[in-house]
């Protein structure tokens, strides 16, 4: 399987520098109390809206949880060889290339895709690719494969 | 001053404004506070509404529609504090209020509150100024996160999310509504489209640190 992305050894550490000094702080802290487990840190902040002891006034109620789309589109993103090619190449092909280029543009078209707002997707795309750089991209979208298949049997 | 800096946030849509909530100028080249809550994660066409009165003793007219949106897009997010900047097409030429904290304020001390109630729900928009005292200081737990939250002993409605907690004192922002206490219960009920768990007068504020961190 040929990479369609080039994700280097990229550390947890290094994918954290590129958020906001309050988010790194807070991520830093979920990682923590949640045992290094990133799908849940990756859940809390995607579907958190403050303290649930408190009703919120106005906004919109119909909020829905995507974060099964999100995490779906984010392997399709890495994984999937006939969809974000141009998202892709924009990518490979930006002499600027670095790892907050990378986080940030796939943030965007995951946002894009599934109607966003990219600034929420920033810090659980930051996390996710530190998980993909740990095993490597094909050995991940290996995986990927491996379980969609096992889901489907 | 406030009432040129407290807003209502919205979202257009088929060329009307669905009002959503308040927000507050936090930087002359347009940031905006406001909860998190009020914006979503939906990427919307959200605007502000530019203030419609220069004087707070003005009579505000509620029969009267009209309204002048400015565009404006999403800049930073925190959801586990239920915070969220935006960041609007206008300049403001005045001085802003400092953000402060409710590190500079006793249990006791008054506090003013403006904000749009009811423009979520009713429709109607009139800035709407409170004074109430701070009851008192919590700490909330969010998945691990502790954040400083100061209870105001005043009931709020819908709408008045978003809306600046202003020092009496000197006119500092001490923090942002957030909403009322529930205590996570299951149950829900609706009467007349009102949830009665929200009628009292434990309405939480967060920090205003918490804003001057995302900047």
């Amino acid at each position: 399987m040929t990479a369609l992305l080039e994700i280097n050894d990229f550390t947890l550490e290094d994918c954290l520098s590129v958020l906001k000094p309050y988010e790194k702080k807070q991520v830093e802290t979920l990682l923590k109390a949640e045992n290094q487990n990133i799908e849940n840190v990756v859940k809390i902040l995607v579907t958190s809206i403050g303290s649930k002891d408190i009703i919120t006034f106005g906004g919109d109620k119909d909020s829905v949880s995507f974060i099964e789309s999100f995490k779906n589109e984010f392997n399709l993103f890495l994984c999937n060889k006939e969809l974000y090619i141009e998202e892709r190449k924009n990518i490979s092909n930006n002499s600027n290339f670095t790892l907050n280029v990378l986080i940030y543009s796939i943030s965007g078209a995951i946002g894009g895709q599934l109607g966003i707002t990219a600034g929420l997707l920033v810090a659980p795309v930051a996390i996710l690719l530190s998980g993909v750089a740990k095993i490597g991209l094909n050995a991940y979208c290996k995986k990927i494969l491996i379980d969609e298949e096992k889901e489907n049997l | 001053m406030f009432t040129q800096i407290v807003l209502v946030i919205g979202v257009l849509k088929d060329g009307v404004v669905q009002m959503r909530g308040t927000g507050f100028l936090i930087r002359n080249d347009g940031l905006i506070a406001t909860a998190y809550h009020v914006v979503g994660s939906k990427k919307e066409n959200f605007v502000v509404l530019l203030p419609k009165m220069s004087d707070l003793n003005q009579y505000q007219d509620l029969s009267d529609k009209s309204c002048d949106p400015i565009k404006c897009n999403i800049e930073r997010i925190n959801t586990l504090q239920d915070v969220a900047i935006l960041k609007a097409d206008m300049t403001f030429y005045g001085i802003l209020p400092l953000l402060s904290s409710f590190d500079t304020c006793s249990v006791g001390e008054d506090v003013g509150i403006f904000g749009y109630p009811h423009c979520s729900t009713d429709g109607r928009r009139s800035l709407t100024y409170q004074k109430t005292e701070i009851g008192a200081k919590v700490l909330l737990d969010v998945s691990g996160i502790k954040s400083k939250q100061a209870v105001i002993n005043t009931q709020t409605r819908p709408g008045q999310s978003g809306s600046p907690i202003v020092s009496l004192k000197n006119g500092e922002i001490l923090g942002l509504l957030i909403g009322a206490w529930s205590g996570s219960s299951n149950t829900t009920i609706s009467l007349g489209g009102i949830d009665p768990r929200e009628l009292h007068q434990t309405t939480h504020c967060l920090s205003a640190e918490y804003i001057s961190e995302m900047l």
